[in-house]
């Protein structure tokens, strides 16, 4: 079963579309979202999680069409953080814990509780009076105490310092160790989806430019180093993104696309996501 | 709803304790004159506080990813406002009674009839001022809040200040029978729902 299938989905908003997106995110799965400022994130996830109606295509969460009638059920197993808690400023942890335990019919006091505990955020302390990463990590406790199985977070570690991300990447990362556990996470630090995602999808300017599992992607792809002269000797089918030097040119070539007495080198999944983006611009 | 209805009381606790420690002087007054504030402020509290509190902290877009309905984020801020209406009306009888009762004041005749006529007034006011919010948002839709309410406030203070005025809205709606017009109010402001609803829904696709 897929915890996520998208169709062909777009959305038009005044200057901005996102247009025919589509994937399936296997269960089990983590993918990563990557994509510049404004580059549909935000408004995909929206889409997927029924806050705002597609123009076209269709969504599917955990089984259910999105836009259903049953959908608002289906959002009982899905955690949600989004880049802000947006939890009223005048509440505390508590208070919070107690309007959730309300909304999610497999709330767990004790689970919350021990979240609290180990993010050492107060209880009685108001939300106005925590840190962008407090409230980042009393949002993750709140998504995580719900046996959700589906998590959606958006932009969960922007602004945050290296300590405080790789404190919620853990927390991610224990929460995927059971199997039939998914993570759908936007963000545009690539390194930190690079450590934990199993699928990555690259929106670029409101299109969907690649969707592929990040293994499969790191071996299919390899940057070569070249004199500019000899970029025109690489097959262009298997050139996906070119950098201009003064030393000499970079090309994101597909590694089965070209010669094998090329030097090849393993790119990060920066170079390929970076590449990707240059070569939709030239 | 039961979510709903706890968050915005802890947010009506937690930040609003000023308003309705207002609410509960205003209805205390001896002499009822002004009891009609105390329903002017119920009327504020789903648009003007509750709502507002919910664009700034962007709760609403939260809560839209979360288990509720639309239908549900709309309706509690109803609820909210009969709740506070109701209040005021308790608050209000109550303490009325309680100062007839020690001899600080007489209890207007016609006074229970007219806290009804006030509490159908608030109605209708919520019933304009909620979908405006709903379908602008609170920042385009306070300016139709305060133009509506003052209109109300205005009249009632005129009222007030006209020395027998207030007296003489007590006499003309002692003729109204006390139950009917709180009630036609309130379905009128039930009937909104939807409409704000689809207000809340278009708003909130931008």
């Amino acid at each position: 079963m897929n915890a996520i299938e998208v169709q062909a989905l777009g959305k038009k908003y005044p200057g901005f579309e996102l247009r025919d997106v589509t994937f399936a995110l296997p269960e089990g799965c983590i993918m990563g979202l990557v994509g510049e400022n404004g580059a549909g994130k935000s408004t995909l996830i929206r889409l997927i999680m029924g806050a705002a109606g597609a123009n076209s295509g269709q969504a599917r969460v955990l089984g259910a069409d999105v836009g259903g009638p049953d959908f608002t059920k289906i959002k009982d197993e899905i955690g949600v953080v989004l880049d802000e808690a947006h939890f009223p400023a005048s509440l505390n942890a508590r208070q919070i814990g107690r309007v959730m335990e309300d909304t999610y019919t497999r709330w767990d006091g004790g689970v919350y509780e021990a979240y609290l505990k180990r993010l050492d955020l107060p209880e009685k302390k108001r939300v106005q009076d925590f840190s962008r990463g407090m409230r980042m990590k009393l949002a993750l406790a709140c998504a995580l105490s719900h046996e959700a199985r589906l998590l959606v977070l958006d932009e969960p570690t922007g602004g945050l310092d290296p300590l405080m991300r790789d404190e919620i990447l853990d927390i991610l990362e224990d929460f995927t160790r059971r199997e039939d556990r998914s993570v759908l996470i936007s963000s545009h630090i690539v390194s930190d989806l690079e450590k934990l995602c199993d699928y990555i999808a690259f929106l670029h300017k409101g299109e969907l430019l690649l969707f592929e599992e990040k293994d499969r992607l790191l071996e299919e792809y390899a940057m070569v180093k070249l004199p500019e002269q000899d970029l025109a000797d690489l097959p262009p089918e298997a050139v996906r993104g070119v950098r201009r030097g003064r030393y000499g040119a970079e090309a994101l070539v597909k590694r089965d696309g070209v010669r094998g007495e090329l030097a090849l080198e393993k790119p990060t999944l920066e170079d390929i996501i970076v590449f990707f983006a240059r070569g939709d611009r030239e | 709803m039961k979510a709903l209805i706890r968050k915005d009381l802890y947010v009506l606790s937690t930040q609003f304790k000023l308003l309705v420690l207002v609410m509960v002087l205003f209805s205390a007054i001896p002499g009822g004159l002004f009891v009609p504030f105390t329903f002017i402020y119920a009327t504020m509290l789903p648009s003007v506080s509750l709502m507002s509190i919910d664009e700034q902290s962007k709760w609403d877009s939260l809560a839209l990813m979360l288990p509720y309905s639309r239908r549900q984020l709309v309706t509690v801020k109803y609820i909210m406002g009969w709740l506070g209406i109701a209040a005021a009306m308790a608050l209000s009888v109550a303490s009325q009674a309680l100062w007839a009762a020690v001899g600080v004041s007489d209890l207007e005749e016609g006074f229970l009839a007219a806290m009804c006529v006030f509490a159908a007034v608030a109605l209708v006011v919520q019933a304009v001022i909620v979908p405006v919010n709903f379908r602008f948002g609170f920042a385009k839709g306070r300016i139709v809040t305060v133009a509506v309410v003052a209109f109300f406030g205005a009249i009632v203070g005129a009222s007030i200040g006209d020395g027998d005025g207030f007296y003489t809205i007590l006499k003309v709606t002692s003729r109204i029978p006390a139950p009917v017009a709180p009630l036609l109010a309130a379905a009128l402001c039930a009937a909104t729902i939807p409409l704000s609803t689809a207000g809340y829904k278009k708003r909130m696709e931008k």
